[in-house]
């Protein structure tokens, strides 16, 4: 994995790809940390019927793990020397298994002093809605002198 | 308790008496084979989280998780419960980490939680009510690593 140096950063870069988690993908998910039964006691995230009566149009994709996503994206372009500082997101509507999404970091500001980078993150339905939205801060190392 | 709403005639019934309150979750022991399961569920690349022997050559001298994991995990107790008592669904609203150190694979981190605040908010889809909880993470030689905040929001849909 290449370095990412806070010198070749610059405001206006941006990143993206694609994901389409599913049922499978939310169990897996789930067995990673704790459980379906716990995480989902009414059923939201694995029932038609119940996910219909919260709003949504199918089994959602959990928050957690859609912030896990979106973490994800920001963490591996930062590459092993960069650290996440925050990740503060809104959850606006329900990402339910199988949605096209578009992940998308774009540097929104850079801080010289600190070497650190914000990033505004958001997911992209294929409705161009966009049901996650939020900022980023890393700290990234500078080149050698 | 009954709390009055924005508006006329909308009233909340939760428990104020939990606001505050900081309640130990447990503890977790951040296993190699924990790290690797959620990575996998994830689709993690970056060697840090996932190649001991690359981590191991990197800023931290071995592998540590990805800083998502935490807040993703079950440490055991459920925290305090306000005991909401308004609308029909409960979803999550929000979601906030701040990362302090690394979690390194074989520490043992222990979660306290409480319920920070509740409020009421009123918008296009119509009065919602807020509940934001603050979990801090400390590893086992007692330095806080990451604080995250979650918020739900209890409405009527």
């Amino acid at each position: 994995m290449p370095a990412r140096y806070f010198d070749d950063v610059q405001i206006g870069d941006e990143l993206e790809e694609h994901s389409a988690p599913g049922r499978e993908d939310v169990l897996q998910f789930f067995t990673a940390t704790s459980g379906a039964g716990r995480m989902d006691p009414d059923g939201i995230f694995a029932s038609e019927e119940a996910a219909r009566r919260v709003g949504a149009e199918g089994p959602m994709v959990p928050g957690g793990m859609s912030f896990a996503l979106i973490s994800r994206l920001v963490t591996d372009w930062a590459g092993m020397e960069g650290r996440l500082d925050s990740l503060d997101i809104s959850f606006r509507r329900p990402i339910v298994h199988g949605d096209g999404l578009r992940l998308v970091a774009l540097v929104t500001d850079t801080d010289p002093a600190a070497a650190s980078v914000k990033l505004d993150v958001y997911m992209e339905n294929a409705r161009g809605e966009r049901p996650l939205q939020g900022t980023a801060v890393v700290t990234l190392p500078r080149r050698g002198p | 308790m009954v709390t009055s709403g924005p508006n006329p005639g909308v009233r909340f019934d939760y428990d104020r008496d939990v606001i505050g309150v900081e309640v130990e979750l447990g503890s977790v022991t951040i296993t190699p084979q924990l790290i690797a399961g959620y990575c996998a569920a994830i689709a993690e690349t970056n060697p840090l989280y996932t190649d001991a022997r690359a981590a191991q050559a990197g800023p931290y001298g071995g592998l540590i998780a990805p800083p998502c994991l935490l807040p993703s995990l079950a440490f055991g107790r459920r925290g305090p419960d306000p005991k909401v008592k308004f609308g029909n669904a409960t979803l999550f609203a929000g979601s906030r980490l701040e990362c302090f150190a690394p979690v390194r694979a074989g520490d043992t981190i222990t979660a306290k939680t409480q319920v920070k605040e509740i409020y009421p908010k009123t918008g296009r889809s119509g009065t919602m009510l807020f509940v934001v909880r603050r979990t801090t993470y400390s590893n086992q030689r007692g330095e806080r690593v990451a604080a995250s905040e979650q918020s739900l929001v209890h409405r009527e849909v």
